[in-house]
C-alpha cells in the first residue's frame, strides 16, 4: 500500500472543508454556546457546595471543556458511506485503486485535522480566558492525553463506519444513527463524567467501548483516572480500536460481495 | 494465442426485489413478512473482446446492459459464469483491476465535486500513481482535445452538463487504461459536444490501443466510434458481429416515399410486384420497401412515375436506429 495517495487524500479534503465557511462560523458558535451553557449550569449545582462527589468546580469545568472539544471529533466517515450506498456514487469508488475504508478514513484524518486548528484551537484559547482550564498535573499526564485522544478519535471514526457499513444491509441508516448518537453523547461521559453515574451503570460502561471515546483521555487529563491506571486505560482503548478496525473490514469485505447498485 | 482484453463465459445476474403491496397499508405488511421477486438482469452472456476493439454494447432500457457493465467493472459480483480482464477477476482482485480501467458512469460524477478539475487531476494522479511527466504530457493532450483550458479552474459543481462531460472523459483516461466502460457518455449532450467526444475516443483508444466498451442510445455513436456492435435483449445477447457486416446485411434495403395529386389512386406496376413490398400507407403518401440489389432505385421510380401521378418522391437509406431494429423484428425486414 502506497501512503502517498492517501496523503493526496486528507489534503484534497482540508481545503474542500476550507471552502465551506458558512459552515465554518455556524459550527463554531454552536460549540461557543454549549461551553457557554455548560459553564452557567455547572455554576448553578455549585452554588452552595465546594465539590460533587469529590470533584471540584475547577476540576469540573475542565472536564466540561475538554469533552466538548472531543465530542466535536466524533464520526463522519460513516455517514459519508451511508451516503455513497443510498445514492449510488458506491459504484464509482468501487472503480477506484484503493480501499475503500481507508480512502474514508484518509479523508476523515483531513477533516478533523482542519478542525482541530480551524476549530479546536481558537475555542480551547476562548474557553481558557473565559471560563477557566486546570492546567495539566504532570508532563506524563500531558503526553498520555495526547496518545489517549488520538485513540479515542480513531475510535470514534471505526465505530461510525460500521454504522455505515451496516447500510449496505439496511440502505437507510437514519434510524441506526440517531440511536448511535444517543448512545454515545450519553455512555462515553461527553455530557457529564461517568463516576456521577450510579455504580451498575459504570460497570456496565467498563465492558463497553464508549467510554473510551471521551471519557478516558478526558478524566486522565482531569486526574480523574489516577496515574497507576493511566496506561492500563490506554491499552484497553488500544484494544477497541483494533477490535473495532478488524470488525470493520471484515463487515466491509462480506457487504462488497452483495452490493447492488440502485439506479443504473 | 493472443490474450484477449475481455473474456466472459456464461455470466448470469439476478436481483432480489422486495415487494410490496401499495399505500401504507402494504408498507406495514412488509414490516412483517417479505416477499422477495428475483429478477435476472443478464442471463448468460458469453464474450470475447480483444485488445484494440470498440464495442457498441446496446439494447432497450433494462436489457441488462449496465448490468453487465458493472460486472465487467468488478463493482458487482457476478452470480455465476466468469469474467476476466486481461487474466484478473475484476471482483475478486476489483483494486488491482482499478488500475488498469477507466469509465464514465453517464448520471454519476467521479471527479471530486468540491474541488475545481484541475485538482480532481491531479488527486487522481496520486491516486493511479502516474507518474508525474507522463501525467502532464497526457493532460496536455486532453486540454488540447476536449478544449478543456477554460474549465480547468472550476469547481466541478459550477459546469454544465457538456462540460462536465468533457473533463468525466478526460479523467476516465488520465491514467492510460487498457480498457475504459463508458455508459451513456453523451447523454443529454448538444451535437458539437457529442462530436467532440466521439473523436476523442476514437484518438485516444487509437493511440493507445485502449480497449473501448460503449452503452449508448444514440446510434451516431455507435456508427463513429465502434467496430463492433452487441445488442443486448432481456439479459441475452441478440447480435455480434462487426459493424461492417451489419451494415452490408441491410445494405440493399431501401425505402420510396411517394406522394401522389390529390384524387388519383395508387397502381402498382405489373412489372414490378413481387419486387417491392407496400408499407403502411395513407391516402396520399405510399411506402414501398424493396431491396437495391433486385431493382435500381431508378428502374423503380421510372416505373412508377409511367402509370401515376407523382407529385413527391424520396428514396430512404435505412439509417443504422432502423438496422437495429430490425435486429429486434426480422420479420420486418424480409
Amino acid at each position: 500500500m502506497r501512503l502517498q495517495k492517501y496523503v493526496a487524500l486528507a489534503a484534497s479534503q482540508i481545503k474542500v472543508d476550507m471552502a465551506y465557511t458558512a459552515w465554518y462560523w455556524a459550527s463554531m458558535f454552536s460549540v461557543t454556546m454549549r461551553l457557554f451553557i455548560l459553564y452557567f449550569f455547572w455554576q448553578a449545582v455549585y452554588e452552595n457546595k465546594t465539590d460533587v462527589s469529590g470533584i471540584s468546580l475547577s476540576m469540573m469545568l475542565t472536564y466540561a471543556v475538554l469533552a466538548t472539544m472531543l465530542d466535536q471529533f466524533r464520526g463522519g466517515a460513516g455517514r459519508e458511506l451511508a451516503h455513497l450506498i443510498k445514492h449510488g456514487g458506491v459504484a464509482v469508488e468501487l472503480l477506484r485503486p484503493y480501499h475503500l475504508l481507508d480512502k474514508l478514513l484518509a479523508q476523515d484524518i483531513g477533516t478533523k485535522t482542519s478542525t482541530f486548528f480551524r476549530s479546536t484551537l481558537p475555542l480551547l484559547v476562548i474557553a481558557m480566558l473565559f471560563i477557566g482550564v486546570d492546567p495539566p498535573t504532570s508532563l506524563e499526564s500531558v503526553f498520555a492525553f495526547s496518545i489517549s485522544v488520538i485513540l479515542a478519535i480513531l475510535l470514534a471514526t471505526l465505530i461510525d463506519l460500521l454504522v455505515g457499513v451496516l447500510s449496505f444491509y439496511t440502505v437507510n441508516v437514519w434510524g441506526l444513527s440517531v440511536l448511535q448518537e444517543a448512545v454515545i453523547t450519553i455512555m462515553s461521559g461527553a455530557i457529564i463524567p461517568l463516576t456521577l453515574f450510579p455504580e451498575w451503570f459504570q460497570t456496565i460502561s467498563l465492558y463497553l467501548p464508549f467510554a473510551s471515546l471521551v471519557y478516558v483521555p478526558v478524566a486522565i487529563y482531569t486526574g480523574g483516572i489516577d496515574a497507576s491506571s493511566i496506561w492500563s486505560s490506554i491499552l484497553i482503548q488500544l484494544a477497541w480500536v483494533v477490535a473495532f478496525f478488524l470488525f470493520v473490514r471484515l463487515l466491509f469485505a462480506y457487504a462488497v460481495r452483495k452490493v447492488t447498485v440502485f439506479g443504473g | 494465442m493472443s490474450q484477449s482484453a475481455i473474456e466472459v463465459h456464461d455470466l448470469v445476474k439476478h436481483y432480489q426485489i422486495l415487494e410490496r403491496d401499495a399505500g401504507l397499508k402494504g408498507a406495514i405488511k412488509a414490516l412483517f413478512s417479505r416477499k422477495y421477486r428475483i429478477k435476472e438482469a443478464v442471463k448468460g452472456i458469453d464474450l470475447s473482446i480483444a485488445p484494440g476493439e470498440r464495442v457498441g454494447y446496446i439494447g432497450f432500457n433494462g436489457a441488462g446492459k449496465s448490468t453487465t457493465i458493472k460486472m465487467l467493472a468488478g463493482v458487482l459480483r457476478p452470480d455465476a459464469g466468469s469474467v476476466r480482464v486481461f487474466g484478473i477477476d475484476p471482483h475478486e482482485d476489483r483494486i488491482q483491476n482499478a488500475r488498469q480501467i477507466g469509465a464514465v458512469f453517464g448520471q454519476r460524477t467521479q471527479l471530486f465535486w468540491d474541488i475545481p478539475v484541475r485538482e480532481s487531476f491531479d488527486l487522481l494522479r496520486e491516486i493511479y500513481e502516474v507518474p508525474r511527466s507522463e501525467f502532464d504530457e497526457t493532460v496536455a493532450w486532453f486540454i488540447e482535445q476536449l478544449q478543456l483550458e477554460l474549465l480547468l479552474d472550476v469547481p466541478v459543481r459550477q459546469l454544465s452538463l457538456g462540460q462536465k462531460m468533457r473533463c468525466e472523459l478526460a479523467a476516465a483516461f488520465l491514467h492510460r487504461p487498457r480498457v475504459v466502460y463508458l455508459d451513456e457518455p453523451t447523454i443529454g449532450l448538444d451535437i458539437d459536444i457529442k462530436e467532440t467526444i466521439r473523436a476523442f475516443i476514437r484518438e485516444i483508444s487509437d493511440a493507445w490501443g485502449t480497449t473501448v466498451i460503449l452503452t449508448t442510445h444514440d446510434m451516431q455513436d455507435i456508427e463513429e466510434v465502434c467496430d463492433r456492435v452487441i445488442v443486448l435483449d432481456e439479459g441475452r445477447i441478440i447480435y455480434d458481429d462487426r459493424i461492417e457486416t451489419l451494415k452490408q446485411t441491410f445494405n440493399n434495403e431501401r425505402t420510396l416515399e411517394i406522394t401522389l395529386d390529390e384524387g388519383t389512386t395508387f397502381t402498382i406496376p405489373p412489372s414490378v410486384t413481387g419486387v417491392v413490398t407496400e408499407l403502411a400507407s395513407e391516402t396520399d403518401t405510399i411506402q414501398l420497401a424493396f431491396n437495391h440489389h433486385e431493382i435500381s432505385s431508378g428502374q423503380l421510380i421510372r416505373e412508377i412515375v409511367n402509370c401515376n401521378q407523382v407529385k413527391d418522391l424520396s428514396v430512404v437509406v435505412p439509417k443504422m436506429e432502423t438496422l437495429i431494429r430490425n435486429l429486434y423484428q426480422p420479420e420486418v425486414s424480409a
